[in-house]
């Protein structure tokens, strides 16, 4: 799938770009800025799941991005890419929602993840079986869930970067931008996210040396 | 050798798969649909809850204005209104000089006397302060003149102590037997 072309499905199409739909917004065109919704929300969405790893609070996060971007469009002088800008306000408050109080305390009392509770990863699940390939169905079931339990388990940096980069919406600059680190960095980080999951599948059983 | 190598190979492949499809399956999620709609909502609800805010804070602005223009236009201090005369009374006669002990201070005498007002007060007339009189004698009612009070001698008889009178103590003898 074009990732390039999937960014900006769903909508109709508009020959004006993200910096003209941003001077109708700032003029008072609420469609204008509805329009640059439609355009964004797939990337904004998520980039805050790779934070909170929740669809359910990714959504919540996304609005809010929205939202603070609509109200300080004002600011924005267009040095930088819209996009861009507004991942920085996604990521921001992403990381605010991460580090909430009310969110650990919910995190505390919510039940243990079962396959029959409608938990955020279930939902991943259903929609990525639909697009599994064909090899994929040789990969072993058992190896997955590690995996996956596995990332949960990376250093922030190392998984925050390694989730993006996985999210197939953002480039290696925008993920940059996002994380405020340098390029070099962010390749590095996902290169040592890998590296130190298999390690630990080794740790397993997992033999890859 | 070459097919330890190749054994490795895929098996490091296979795990390189693991994690992509892993890290796939957790962040190419579709965002929930209608996020245009919702936050083009919650656009309009702001818009609506800051207008209907704005008549308020208007209004608590006014009266942060008044309350200031009020405390500052005000004269200070503020000079209280003189209480009415009180009617004019007998003109007593002035108080018998006394004079000051030997170790009255000067100073605070001077400092005194500055204060102290050289006009007479004038009290106010003083009336039957009992309401009408009645037939019953009461301490306001006797008439000094007239009648006299016989007031009986009182009696001092001095206080003494009572003697004390112990009574001699008698111990019987003790029995054999301890009895």
């Amino acid at each position: 799938m074009d990732q390039s072309t999937d960014c900006v499905t769903g909508t109709e199409p508009s020959a004006a770009t993200d910096l003209d739909l941003v001077r109708l917004a700032q003029a008072g065109d609420v469609d204008a800025f509805g329009e640059l919704v439609e355009r964004n929300r797939r990337a904004v969405f998520r980039a805050a799941l790779a934070c909170v790893r929740s669809p359910a609070e990714a959504d919540d996060v996304a609005q809010e991005a929205f939202v603070t971007a609509y109200r300080k469009l004002g600011t924005f002088r267009g040095d930088a890419q819209f996009r861009t800008w507004l991942l920085s306000i996604t990521w921001r408050k992403a990381i605010d929602r991460r580090k909430s109080i009310s969110r650990w305390l919910r995190l505390a009392v919510a039940p243990a993840r079962t396959n029959t509770g409608e938990d955020s990863f279930d939902q991943m699940e259903r929609v990525a079986t639909s697009n599994r390939s064909q090899e994929d169905t040789y990969v072993d079931e058992e190896l997955q869930q590690n995996v996956t339990r596995l990332i949960g388990t990376l250093p922030r940096k190392l998984r925050d970067a390694l989730l993006l980069a996985g999210a197939g919406e953002h480039t290696y600059e925008e993920i940059s931008h996002i994380l405020g680190a340098p390029l070099g960095t962010v390749k590095w980080r996902v290169s040592e996210a890998r590296r130190v999951l298999k390690k630990k599948l080794a740790a397993l059983g997992y033999a890859y040396e | 050798m070459n097919n330890e190598f190749s054994w490795s190979a895929a098996r490091e492949a296979r795990i390189d798969r693991a994690i992509d499809r892993a890290v796939r399956e957790m962040m190419q999620v579709e965002p929930p649909p209608g996020l245009r709609r919702r936050v083009l909502a919650r656009l309009n609800d702001a818009d609506e809850r800051r207008a209907s805010f704005l008549p308020r804070y208007a209004f608590a602005a006014m009266a942060l204005v008044v309350l200031v223009l009020s405390m500052t236009l005000l004269p200070n201090p503020v000079e209280l209104p003189t209480p009415p005369k009180a009617p004019m009374a007998a003109i007593p006669a002035p108080a018998p000089a006394i004079a000051p002990p030997a170790d009255w201070d000067v100073r605070s005498d001077m400092a005194i006397a500055g204060r102290i007002t050289k006009q007479p007060i004038r009290m106010p007339r003083v009336a039957n302060v009992f309401g009408n009189p009645s037939g019953h004698i009461s301490a306001a009612t006797v008439d000094a003149g007239k009648r006299q009070i016989a007031v009986q001698p009182l009696t001092i008889v001095p206080l003494s102590a009572r003697p004390i009178v112990i009574d001699p103590l008698i111990i019987p003898p003790a029995s054999k037997g301890g009895q």
